[in-house]
């Protein structure tokens, strides 16, 4: 049990998690731009179109993560998909990028290994980065209905970052590993041509850990907002 | 349309600042960490008595200016370690008898540098003395049975606790062992006298209170 002495640099991190969420967003909202002015034509195609969404995730660790992090929640969660028709039936497919941020702190808590015990602040954190590729099957609804359940599957690639620190010294794990994200969720529109729509998805992502990096699984509600653009 | 980017905007500022939040530590003390090791094998029941040093030794890097512990913090110090021992059943030996010795020497010195390879040179100079009337010089400080990680990367202002067991000198390696070793880490830097005091007091406190094993009564 070794740890390297650091300043604690979290909030670098983060900014940096953000800003590049946000530099995704950015040409975005240009997309949003652009399909407002088609709005009239969207009346009569639904959401047979490419579409993508912005949400707040509150996620669950479960499984080694939920052992390392006391089964903390979090409630720092974004993310951002974009999907489109593939042309067969409904199915759609897209591209997800999401960012967790999972922590779990103890004034006073020891850690025993072997003959040696340590006490202090023990902060444990993992920022998950899930990317991956998605296919979605929106079930067949009446035209009127205001309501689209639909289910998705999606597989990718998660960076995460593992960091337990004890007082002012830490140990870290950071990489790459293999995700498979089954979802399923339902969309609700908010007008009748449901240009844009509120939806809420619960996501299982299931992390395979790498030598790198012990695996990152988790749980997860998003809520968000989903528009159309072309 | 702009309430719709007013929207997006709106949900993006919103989830900046469920983002932000600080996670470091808010006070000095929340740094502090305390480890302690002990030798498996070595039955802390059995023994009967303990002998302070008279003072907490400063290890800095070779060659620099001699350095004293505050006398007061120092006895302060002492005596909160001479209370944790008393309270576990142990009598403390003031004797200084040359025939026999305690049952357990404690060392207690206060980091001056990160080069902690210095604790050996200084060993001489601190604890020499204080098992040369049994062993001779040629016997030496006995860490190598205990590890405790943050000896080997402890910073500046850390308060090193060993404590040996003289009756049992490793003959081979001509060692007195180390039984039970704690690094309080960080404790006394440049916060003020009443607040190192108390963490110092709490680390020293703590030390014990994870190593419930270091008791005269059957654990």
């Amino acid at each position: 049990m070794r740890f390297a002495e650091k300043p604690i640099e979290r909030c670098a991190t983060r900014s940096f998690a953000l800003a590049l969420l946000f530099a995704v967003l950015a040409p975005l909202m240009g997309g949003a731009n652009a399909m407002a002015a088609t709005s009239s034509e969207l009346e009569t195609t639904g959401n047979k179109l490419s579409h993508f969404s912005l949400s707040y995730i509150v996620s669950f660790p479960t499984a080694s993560t939920a052992d390392f992090l006391g089964n903390a929640v979090s409630y720092r969660g974004l993310g951002i998909e974009w999907n489109a028709p593939t042309g067969l039936d409904d199915l759609y497919w897209g591209f997800s990028l999401r960012w967790l941020y999972f922590r779990h702190d103890e004034d006073n808590e020891s850690i025993t290994s072997g003959n040696t015990t340590v006490t202090g602040r023990i902060y444990r954190s993992v920022d998950s980065f899930p990317i991956s590729l998605n296919l979605k099957y929106p079930f067949k609804v009446s035209s009127s209905s205001r309501v689209q359940p639909f289910i998705g599957l999606g597989v990718g690639t998660t960076y995460g970052r593992r960091e337990l620190n004890v007082g002012a010294y830490s140990q870290n794990q950071y990489g790459w590993q293999f995700l498979m994200a089954p979802e399923a969720g339902t969309e609700v529109k908010f007008s009748r041509t449901g240009e844009t729509r509120g939806f809420f998805n619960v996501r299982y992502d299931a992390g395979f850990g790498s030598d790198a990096i012990s695996a990152i699984s988790n749980l997860s509600l998003a809520i968000g907002i989903a528009s159309n653009f072309d | 349309m702009k309430s719709k980017i007013a929207l997006v905007l709106c949900l993006s500022a919103n989830l900046l600042l469920v983002a932000c939040g600080t996670d470091a530590p808010t006070s000095q003390d929340q740094l502090d960490v305390v480890a302690t090791s002990y030798q498996p094998n070595y039955r802390f029941q059995d023994a009967q008595t303990y002998a302070l040093p008279s003072q907490v030794a400063v290890i800095s890097d070779a060659g620099s200016t001699a350095q004293t512990l505050d006398p007061a913090l120092s006895q302060n110090v002492l005596q909160s370690i001479r209370n944790q021992l008393n309270s576990r059943g142990y009598t403390e030996d003031t004797s200084n008898s040359q025939s026999s010795p305690p049952s357990i020497f404690v060392e207690v010195s206060k980091m001056n540098t990160t080069t902690t390879q210095v604790y050996y040179d200084y060993w001489y100079g601190y604890y020499g003395g204080y098992y040369a009337p049994y062993y001779g010089s040629a016997y030496g400080v006995g860490w190598a049975p205990v590890t405790v990680p943050y000896v080997i990367e402890a910073t500046v202002g850390s308060l090193i606790i060993n404590v040996t067991d003289p009756n049992h000198p490793d003959q081979g390696d001509k060692k007195i062992p180390s039984v039970w070793a704690s690094v309080i880490n960080g404790v006394i830097d440049n916060s003020s006298q009443a607040d190192i005091q108390q963490r110092v007091d709490a680390g020293i406190q703590q030390a014990f209170a994870q190593s419930p094993y270091f008791t005269r009564s059957t654990p």
